[in-house]
Parts: structure tokens; sequence; C-alpha cells
């Protein structure tokens, strides 16, 4: 009687509220919260659906919000300063992005396009940071993800220099912290 | 009368004493007069107790027993009625000072300088004038009545004393100094005590706090024994204090009142002798014993009263210095005049900017800008850009170096002229609770009232406010809100006709693209973006009792509940989601409104839910009282499972919920039909917003770009009925929350550029106004700068990101507090300096 589209936030005793908490749990950016900040960010977080084609998320765009694939496939376009956008990768469930929108204002460096159907979490900064305003404890431990994840960034760029015997000019201004 | 001391205008150099004076001195006055009256209501009893016993009872005259008594028992009442008098009296004038003393320290406050609210907490200000001043009232309310009353009373019994019998007098009053003497130095020994006890108590609590937080090592290590010993060992020395403490205490009051005793002692001693020799008369002594235990209660009160004067002074002083400061501008002209009229030019030159600790934010800052011109201020962050826009608009004090508008120094001129003339938007804006309208007007009804000006003068249409909210980006939202209101039934008949006219227009045009972001109201489907109690009702309510939020407690509703077998269902969902919501917030530190869209429960029922949830811990489902029943039944009424994600609603709750709506229709229908209306795409649905209405359904997304694209199909629908503007006006009235929490911060700072637009003043000052807000609305704002206020006001904008400022006449860069270039961008680019460093980051540079 109902169609399977109807129902799917509200399948057999699952309810949205846990499925966000099992997907907080896994994602990187928030490893190390505590159970009592990953619950209060999995509440205020949403879902949203996309059909094929919509764009989740425009180079150039502000951003502001986090997503997590959770079913479908989208594609990553990236446009060069000038020229067309070309699709550099695809992604399918599993995938976050814009994690790092949460902390601050930023442009977002590429486009999100969905392949089919799309269903994903969402977390607005807004809400994140009305959640991180009364846990002090959630920046310094995000903080700290983000540097390891510099940190293993950094190791990768410079293990590539060396493999590419590129000389200092071509560094391009890289910033090692 | 006695001439008032000159009272300082500065509140803060008062003295505590200064509120009496300007305290209602007539009212003092007349209190005054009722206590002298008082005083002498109180003495005359005593006379007339001696004239009862020697007179009347000694002379056997029973008409003079009745008149003696009658005067005593009138001036009992008259006592008893004029001290109630004292206390109304008292208590007036002590709360019309203290509200006096509340609004000018409110204002002064408001005036201090922003150092002052760097390191303030808002928290403190709030202590401080709520209840830290309240003793002060308390204090100028008693500190004519309680001295002069108290004193009066003593010196007149006294005399009264002495005029009995002087030998006697003297020796009552000769108990006076050894009481004096033996008290304090036994209340000294207590307050040590009491200072004993109140440190081994607080060396417990810690003990015990930190023994809990190191539970695990206690563990592991097993010191029980170890742990209960130190814990003995404080518990002891606690009691051990506790006994002498209270000791010293009790020691105090039989102290007290053995020498109240001896009093009378004595008096019976020396006056039964003097009365057994015939040297004094019983009346008398009867009277000079009543006298003496009188005595007690004034002396009580004065001691009573010097309590109150001393926490009074601490707490006033401790008020004033934390308040103390003056503003660093001046806030009005020297005479009345009107305003100036500013032009819009900008002179800065050698502007310096140092902060205690001798770091200078700006080191010397020259520019001169053009009425009408349009400058960006960019540059790294620390470059003292916002701190340079807070001087030109009297926010920040310079230190040096002249600021000048329209050849007024801004450190001399009034700071209602440089308000009048002044629109700033700051990157946090101040949004308070109230319509959005209420917001948008802000500056101009704060012009308004600083020049006294009342009724409509002065504000904007209708039509002009609409323009600017359509300037800034704001339609949109305000569009939503007023499409998010709710009528009553009975109210705007014409607008409910259009509405539903729109509804068949919008569901021939549309109806196809909305099947996927409606959720239609079908009778035949269970509606997971409506209420549980629309699902059951499916219509709308005529009467009061079956409106939403009053079905929980209908009996009649009730009683169709269980037999449709849904009542424990409701009542187990309304428990899930009370334990739900409770479990996940309990930690969340004062949540506001926005932390209370997921969840049925709303911000301030939160409280009562938590206990509910905590009481229900204990309790079966069967045992629960009807009203906590009726707490449950309203939240899952409530529960609305496309946006409450926190509990899931069964496959089978689903079939009883539609079953239940099948024979709420039949039951209403056979025994009261008059109860609810059902949904009916020719009817008004009143308990749904005009958006449902429009659509016949719930919108199932938050997704804004579905919202838009909804928007901006009614809008067209809307204009062809003429409502646009009445919708509108009714989004131009919804309330943003306190601090403005209901609006997303891009709106907060639509809001504020709104505000400070509609005011069109000369000159514009925008502190990084635009940082929230997303790309095209950045553009929208750039484009409406440069159309509609180039040439028009100057505009003055801390610009952060880069991308906006191609339009501006000059472009400032600053770096570590000065400016290193100011021209156009192109010259700027063209020159390949600081900004074109800036713009293309330092790889730029080859």
């Amino acid at each position: 009687m109902n169609s399977s589209t109807d129902r799917q936030d509200a399948s057999e005793g699952a309810c949205g509220f846990t499925t966000h908490l099992d997907i907080l749990r896994e994602m990187p950016i928030f490893t190390g919260q505590s159970l009592d900040v990953l619950k209060v960010l999995a509440y205020l977080s949403g879902s949203e659906t996309y059909r094929d084609g919509d764009r989740l998320c425009v180079q150039g765009e502000m951003f502001d919000c986090c997503r997590f694939l959770t079913m479908g496939r989208v594609e990553i376009l990236r446009a060069p300063e000038h020229g067309q956008a070309a699709v550099v990768g695809t992604a399918g469930g599993g995938w976050a992005f814009g994690g790092l929108a949460l902390l601050t204002h930023v442009k977002s460096l590429y486009t999100i396009r969905a392949k089919g159907d799309v269903e994903c979490l969402v977390l607005s900064r807004e809400k994140f940071q009305k959640a991180a305003e009364r846990f002090p404890q959630m920046l310094p431990r995000v903080l700290h993800v983000v540097v390891e994840h510099m940190f293993t960034w950094e190791a990768k760029v410079l293990s590539s220099l060396e493999r590419n015997a590129a000389t200092p000019e071509d560094v391009h201004g890289l910033t090692l912290f | 009368m006695k001439f008032p001391p000159d009272i300082p205008a500065l509140i803060t150099r008062r003295s505590l004493f200064s509120w009496v004076w300007t305290s209602n001195l007539k009212l003092q006055g007349i209190l005054l007069v009722v206590i002298v009256v008082t005083v002498g209501a109180r003495v005359l009893p005593l006379e007339m107790q001696k004239l009862i016993i020697n007179q009347a009872i000694g002379l056997q005259k029973l008409n003079l027993l009745f008149m003696y008594c009658g005067y005593y028992l009138a001036a009992v009442v008259t006592a008893s009625g004029l001290k109630l008098v004292i206390n109304t009296l008292q208590t007036y004038i002590g709360q019309q000072s203290l509200a006096d003393l509340r609004k000018k320290l409110y204002a002064h406050i408001l005036t201090l300088p922003m150092p002052f609210f760097r390191k303030a907490s808002p928290g403190m200000v709030v202590q401080s004038l709520v209840s830290e001043v309240a003793n002060t009232g308390e204090f100028v309310g008693q500190a004519v009545a309680v001295p002069v009353t108290n004193v009066l009373t003593l010196l007149a019994f006294a005399t009264y004393l002495f005029y009995l019998n002087p030998l006697m007098a003297a020796i009552s009053m000769a108990l006076y100094p050894v009481a004096i003497v033996v008290i304090p130095f036994l209340q000294k020994r207590a307050n040590a005590a009491n200072k004993e006890r109140v440190d081994t108590g607080r060396k417990l609590s810690t003990m015990i706090g930190e023994t809990i937080s190191g539970i695990h090592e206690v563990h592991s290590n097993a010191s029980f024994n170890l742990e209960n010993r130190r814990f003995a060992g404080y518990v002891d020395k606690l009691s051990q204090v506790r006994v002498v403490w209270n000791l010293y205490k009790y020691a105090i009051k039989v102290s007290n009142n053995f020498f109240q005793s001896l009093g009378p002692f004595v008096l019976f001693l020396v006056g039964g002798y003097l009365a057994i020799n015939g040297r004094f008369d019983l009346g008398a002594l009867v009277a000079f014993l009543s006298a003496n235990e009188k005595l007690y209660d004034p002396w009580k009160e004065l001691m009573d009263f010097y309590q109150v004067w001393q926490d009074a002074t601490v707490s006033y002083g401790r008020i004033m210095e934390y308040f103390e400061g003056e503003a660093e501008f001046p806030l009005l002209p020297e005479a009345p005049r009107p305003p100036l009229t500013l032009d819009g030019s900008v002179a800065v030159q050698d502007l310096v900017m140092e902060v205690p600790g001798g770091i200078q934010l700006l080191k010397g800052v020259s520019m001169d800008i053009k009425p009408g011109e349009q400058v960006a201020l960019v540059g790294y962050s620390g470059s003292g850009k916002s701190t340079l826009a807070l001087c030109i608009c009297q926010i920040n004090k310079y230190s040096s170096g002249r600021a000048i508008l329209s050849g007024y120094d801004v450190d001399a001129t009034p700071k209602s002229d440089i308000a009048d003339n002044m629109g700033v938007v700051a990157q946090h804006p101040f949004i308070f609770e109230g319509t959005i309208r209420d917001n948008l007007l802000y500056s101009i009804n704060a012009r308004r009232e600083a020049h006294g000006i009342e009724g409509e003068e002065g504000l904007p249409s209708l039509d002009r406010i609409i323009e600017a909210i359509q300037q800034v980006g704001l339609f949109q939202d305000v569009l939503r809100f007023g499409l998010n209101t709710v009528f009553k039934k009975g109210r705007k008949e014409n607008l409910v006709k259009k509405i539903i006219h729109i509804r068949e227009n919008y569901y021939q045009e549309q109806g196809e693209t909305l099947k996927n972001i409606v959720e239609f109201f079908d009778v035949d489907k269970y509606l997971y973006y409506s209420p549980v109690s629309a699902n059951i009702l499916f219509g709308n309510p005529n009467r009061d009792e079956y409106q939403p939020e009053n079905l929980a407690g209908n009996p009649a509703f009730l009683e169709f509940l269980r037999e449709a077998g849904l009542r424990q269902l409701l009542v187990q969902l309304g428990r899930e989601l009370a334990a739900q919501t409770v479990d996940i917030l309990k930690n969340v530190p004062s949540p506001d409104a926005s932390f209370f869209e997921q969840s049925p429960v709303s911000a301030d029922e939160f409280a009562a839910y938590s206990d509910l949830t905590t009481h229900l811990q204990r309790v079966k489902i069967h045992e629960i009282s009807a009203d906590e029943e009726r707490l449950l039944l309203t939240l899952a009424l409530r529960f609305t499972p496309g946006r409450h994600k926190i509990v899931g609603l069964s496959r089978l709750s689903e079939e009883l919920l539609l079953q239940g709506r099948a024979l709420f229709m039949e039951r209403t229908g056979k025994n009261d039909p008059e109860a609810v209306t059902f949904y009916r795409r020719e009817d008004y649905i009143h308990s749904q917003t005009i958006m449902d209405n429009i659509l016949f359904g719930r919108i199932r997304t938050d997704s804004p770009k579905a919202l838009d694209q909804i928007n901006k199909s009614i809008i067209s629908l809307l204009i062809q009925e003429d409502m646009l503007e009445r919708i509108v006006e009714l989004g131009l009235d919804f309330h943003v929350g306190s601090s403005g929490d209901r609006l997303s911060g891009g709106q907060r700072s639509k809001v504020a550029l709104s505000r400070a637009f509609l005011k069109e003043p000369p000159i514009l000052i925008l502190d990084e106004a635009t940082a929230a807000l997303d790309n095209a609305s950045q553009t929208r704002i750039q484009n409406l700068l440069e159309s509609k206020w180039k040439g028009k006001s100057t505009v003055i904008s801390v610009v952060h990101r880069l991308d906006t400022i191609k339009g501006f006449d000059k472009v400032a860069v600053m770096k570590a507090g000065r400016i290193v270039e100011c021209a156009s961008y192109n010259e700027l680019m063209d020159k390949k300096g600081m900004l074109y460093e800036l713009v293309h980051g330092s790889s730029g540079r080859k």
C-alpha cells in the first residue's frame, strides 16, 4: 500500500536517530568524541535525498554542512581556474565530505553530483557550532583529528616530491606547519 | 527641613546615604510623624498600668478601672495599627528607592566604555542589578524609620523610668554595661568556631570530591580501609567543632535570658523593699517592670538594623566599585540643539590606538574619504582594520591623532549626533527577542526615541520595509515565515477564501511535480509529516476540547483511545519520546530553542519531562497517575515521525493509528458531528499553516533548494490573488526568539544589514557584515551598495574575503596597524604590491 520511498524513515524498530548515531561513530572527524556528544550530534543531524543530476555542493559556493553518503553514488567534479569542470572521481555509500566546513566558513573546492538516487546524512555548521559551544571538550578533539590528517597528508606530499625529485621552486608556496 | 548635601552626578560616586536623601522625602516626613505618635502610644499603657493598680484597684473604683482599661486598649490598638502603617511606608519608600537605583544604575552601565564590557560577565551584571541591590533598598526604607523609632522609644521609656523612680532606674540601667561586655566576648568565640566549622566542612567536601574522581585508583588498590579512616577523621573533627560552636551559641542565648531575667529580679528585690517601706507604690512597680521588659525589643531592632546597614554598605560598595567608570564620549550636546547633519566626509589623521600593555593596534593611520565614496579595508588578521572602523564610529576611543566627520572631531562630538548619522553593522549583530519588524526598526526607533518622536512619524512604510528586505535577500525568508502562520478560526475570512482558490490553482499547475516533496492529506495514508493528533483526527477541531493541545485532557477522547486500542500504545510512545529526549539533552548546558526542533518536547517543558522520566524509571506503566498519563499522551500526540527521528514508528503502530482514524471518523460522525470538520479540499484547515493549506499537505524536506522552488512557484499565485503583501506582513510579525535563536546566522546578518539600510544614514560602517552570508547574498549586497548607495552614503567596509572588492572606489590595505596601500582595485593590482599578494597568495610573486 505504501511505497518504499515513503517508508524509508520509519522502518521497523530503527529510527533516524540510531542510524545517525551509528554513522557518526564511524566518521573519522568525530574520532574520540564521547558518546554523549555523539548522541547530541546525531540528534541534530538530518537526512536528505537527491535525484539523478542534483548537486549536493557546488565549487566556489559557501560550504556549510558535512555530509555522509548512506546510499547511492556521486561524481566529484573539479573545474580548473579557467576551464570546464571534469569528473575527477566517484564515490559511493560510506564516503563523507565537508568535515572541515563544520569548523569555519570555506568555499567548496569541488562539485558533487548525484548519479541516480542518493541519500545522505547532513550535519550543518550552525548546529555543530551550537553543540560545540556547549561542550568545550569537542573542538580540541576535532582539532587533534584534523592535525593528524594534515600530518599524514604532508608526509604523502613530501614522499611524492622525493620520488619526483622536484626543485624547491616547484613547491609553489606549500607551507609545512 | 534639613538641607540635603550635594549628591554627585556620577552614580558610582554616591554614598549609600545619598539614596535616603533622594527617596520620597514627603513620605519620610509622614513616617516621622507617625513614629512620634506611635512612641507616645507605647508609653501610655505603662502609665495606665500604674493608674489601674493604684487608683482603680487600690481605691476599688470600678468606673475608673473601665476607663483606664479602655485607654490601655486604645493605646495598644493604636500602636499596633500605626506599626502596620510604619511598615507599609517603610516598604514603599524602600522599593521606590530601589527602583530608582536600578534605573539609574542600568542607565549608567549602558554608557560604560567598551573595555568594561570586554571583561565583564553578563551574569555579574544581572546579579548586581537584580539581587545585590536588594538590600540597599531595604536599608533605605529602614534608614529613617528604624533608628528614629527605636531611639525615641528607648529614650521615652528611659525617661518614664526615671520619672517613676530615679534610684531604681539607675540600678536597672547598671545591668546593661555588664551585658555589653559579656555577650560580644561570647559572640567572638562563637564566630571563630563557626569559621572553623565552615573550613572543616569545605575540606571534607573537597576530600570526598577528590576520592570520587579517583575512584578507579581506590578500587584497584582496594584502599577502602585507608579512605574510610581518612573520612572518619574529618567527620569526627566536624562533629566536634559543631558541638563547640553550638555550645557558644547556646551560651549567648542563656546569657541574654539571664540578663533579661536578672532585671526583674533586682527590681523586685529593691522595689519590693522600697514598697514595703512605703517609699514606692505597687502601681509604679508594675509599670516599672513592664517598661523594663519592653526595653529589650527596641534594643534588638537597633542591633538588627546595624546588621542591615553593614550588609548594605558592603554590597553597595562592591557594586559601585565594579561599575566604576565613565562614558568615554559625551552622550548629549551641552545645550539642547537640533542634531547635526553630517555630509559623509571622513578624515583620519595620524590615528593611534593604544591598549593597556603598551600594544599599539593602530600606529598612525591617515586617510581621506569624500562623501559618497566606498572604501574597502582589507588586510591580514590583526592588521587593525576592524579597530580603525570602530574608531571612526565612536565605539573605540583612540589614543592620539584625529578622526574627523564633516569637520567635527569624533572624540568631542556627542554620541547622539554620531549615532543619528551613522549605520553600523557588526559581524555578530544584536538581534533581540521580538518580531522581525521590531528588529528591523531598532535603529530608527532608537533615533525616534532619542528625539522624543511619537506615533507613526518617522516610521518607514510597509512598501519601504519590503523593498529593504528584498534588497538584502531576506524576502524569501520572511515570506516563508508568513506562510508558516496559523490562523485562529474566524479570523481573516477573506484571506482564507483566497488561499483555497490558490490551493486549487496550484494543484492544477504543479500537482505532479509536488508529489515528491509534498505529503498530501490523503485519508488512506499515514501522514509522516503531521503529528499523531492530526493523523487520528484528520480534520479541523471546532471545539476547544478537540484542539491538539487539549486532547490529552479530553475525557471523551481518552475513552475513544481506549476503545480503539491506542491508549497504551500512545502512553508507551510518549514515554519513549520523553526518555530519549532527556537522555540526549540532559548533558547539554542551557539548550536554546533550536535544540528542541527535533523533539516534541519544548524548551520550557524539558525540566518537567526530565523529572517525569526519572520517576518513570521506578514505576510500572500501569501505575502512573492521571496527570503523568496526560503528559505522556501530549507528547505522543505531537509526535511527527518525519521530523522527530529519536523514536521510530513501527508498522504495527501505523496500522493501528490508521484504523483509529477510521474509527474516530465513524464515532464522531455518529455521536458528535460538530466536534471536528474533516479535511476536505474545499475547506480551510485552521490548525495548519498557510503553506500547508495551499499545498493541502505538508512539505517533506528541509532542503533549501526544494523550499525555494515551492516558494517561487507560490509567489506568482499570491501576486495574482493580491495577497503577497499580506503574507509578507504576517512574516514580519514572526518572533525571532531570544537572541534571535530561531533565525539562522545568515538571516540574522541580513536583518542587521536591513536595519542599517532602512536608517539611510550618511555614513555606513560594515564590519565583516557579510561574512556569514552565502555567495549569492554577498554579491547581492555588493551590487546593492554599488547601485543604490554609491554617491549617496559613504561606505566603509571591513572585508575579509577579497572577491567582492572590485567595485569599491578605494581599497585600503592594512598591515600591522598601518595603511600600506590605498588606491582603486585596478591601480593596486597593476602595481603588484600587497593587495596583489593577498589576492593571489605569496606564490603569485614571481
